[in-house]
């Protein structure tokens, strides 16, 4: 065989093998970017990712990667908000700060109590504020009904304490 | 020689020729090729960042805190808060300079006491620090003292802060904690005497916003002696460099000084310890020698009974 198709079989074989790594590399290194997802959150609508069954823990993890701070803090609020709004009660609970809910809502029940009696059913949730004392985010909602016209709308501080992605805990003023 | 036989001895020979550059080639290429899919199938280790960065300084005239002193910087600040919030005055007290001990507290705990019952209130106080600025080996901290644990109230009740500016400084090689704005005394012992006067500059408190010069002022005159009595403008001034700061404490400080009298008296200027400009002058820039002094003379009478009306500068550099 000429020599010179030889070269060129080598150098095609060669190729290949590069572009199929090349293909690897760039399936791992440049996924889609999730920074669209703000918009929803930042947003009043609460609408905030709750969980879904099939939803990992690792890809809640890099969607909240993606958000700015302020994003993703309210993204937590979102997600106790939607907790309550879907009668969620004790997932809600669970997330408070336990010194918090040592001082106010000793036991499930009357947590469950306060906010059947304090939140609107359909909940509408309007950020107004954000603040920062050092590590400590204080986030300040106003809560409407959409469905009913006649619920006076209540606002409310959450105070929120990231340790990590997706791992938070929060309280709220209680009046 | 049947073309297949022809195609098989040319695949020989050619196998026999590149196998071994073959063989390294695919080798190499799959150890590439499964460090790829290991890194694709390897969860991205994630973390949450925040734009909370206590050691960048929101003013960098001066640089960042050197990284040799960063922790033993951090470690002092830290200490000395936590003295503070679990109430331990002694430790906390003999963590401040000896300067600070002095200037705001006249050497005395009971008093510095007093500052902690004030600020930290609760046991457990939450608190955090920011760099502001640094200067000449002076690491200036901002401190935030919450006086509720607001994640365990959910700001029910409401919450105040309380602001320090702390400055960590080095003293005998040690490093020390100046709270309050208050940063340090400098010693000047610069003396200038001339026919009427003799005064001494003894050294210059420096807070984070202001500096204040400690004089001694002899009058060698059988004259009262005005230098400030806030009826002329301007009549004390701090030059930077060609900037021109009054004087700020032109209310109370004992600007008529009586024949034969030695006064100590104390300039406050309004300048801030970080800044570019340097001190050169202080400016008297409208001395008074007079016979007779009444206080309620306006500036028209006393230039028409003044012996001599001058102006004195001293040299700061």
């Amino acid at each position: 065989m000429d020599k010179r198709i030889k070269i060129i079989i080598v150098v095609i074989v060669i190729l290949i093998l590069l572009a199929l790594n090349l293909m690897v590399f760039i399936n791992n290194n440049f996924k889609s970017d999730d920074s669209g997802e703000e918009n929803k959150i930042v947003n009043t609508i609460v609408e905030h990712n709750i969980a879904t069954e099939e939803e990992t823990e690792q890809s809640r993890k890099e969607m909240l990667n993606g958000y700015t701070e302020a994003t993703r803090i309210k993204s937590y609020v979102g997600q106790y908000l939607s907790y309550v709004d879907s009668k969620d009660y004790e997932s809600a609970y669970n997330l408070l700060y336990d010194e918090f809910k040592n001082t106010y809502f000793k036991t499930l029940e009357e947590f469950v109590t306060y906010a059947e009696n304090k939140y609107p059913d359909e909940i509408f949730a309007e950020y107004t504020n954000m603040e920062r004392e050092g590590t400590i985010y204080i986030v300040t909602v106003k809560l409407k009904d959409t469905l009913n016209k006649d619920f006076a709308q209540i606002e409310q501080n959450i105070v929120v304490k990231e340790n990590d992605l997706n791992d938070f805990v929060l309280s709220f003023e209680v009046e | 020689m049947t073309i297949n036989s022809r195609i098989t001895l040319a695949i020989k020979k050619f196998f026999k020729k590149f196998g071994k550059i073959i063989f390294i080639v695919l080798f190499i290429w799959l150890i590439v090729f499964f460090i790829n899919l290991y890194l694709l199938k390897k969860p991205e280790e994630l973390i949450a960042t925040n734009t909370y960065n206590p050691d960048t300084p929101i003013i960098d005239y001066g640089g960042k805190v050197p990284n040799k002193d960063k922790e033993e910087v951090n470690e002092t600040l830290e200490s000395f808060l936590n003295y503070c919030k679990t109430k331990d005055y002694e430790n906390a007290f003999n963590m401040l300079s000896d300067n600070c001990k002095n200037y705001l507290y006249n050497n005395n705990i009971e008093d510095f006491k007093k500052y902690v019952d004030a600020v930290y209130t609760e046991y457990n106080n939450y608190s955090y620090t920011q760099n502001y600025s640094n200067k000449d080996d002076v690491y200036i901290y901002d401190v935030t003292t919450l006086n509720s644990d607001i994640l365990a109230t959910g700001t029910t009740g409401g919450y105040d802060t309380y602001k320090d500016r702390i400055s960590i400084i080095t003293e005998n090689g040690v490093k020390k904690i100046a709270n309050q704005g208050y940063i340090k005394n400098i010693n000047i012992s610069k003396e200038i005497e001339d026919d009427y006067m003799r005064i001494k500059v003894i050294s210059k408190d420096c807070n984070y916003d202001q500096v204040t010069y400690n004089l001694e002022i002899t009058n060698k005159t059988d004259n009262t002696i005005v230098i400030a009595d806030n009826k002329a403008n301007q009549e004390i001034t701090l030059n930077l460099e060609g900037e021109y700061l009054n004087v700020e404490n032109v209310m109370t400080l004992s600007g008529v000084i009586k024949p034969g009298q030695t006064v100590n008296i104390i300039l406050v200027f309004n300048k801030f310890f970080d800044s570019n400009r340097e001190e050169s002058q202080i400016n008297f820039n409208y001395i008074r020698v007079m016979q007779d002094y009444d206080s309620n003379m306006s500036l028209d009478e006393q230039r028409e009974k003044a012996n001599r009306i001058y102006s004195l500068n001293i040299e700061l550099q």
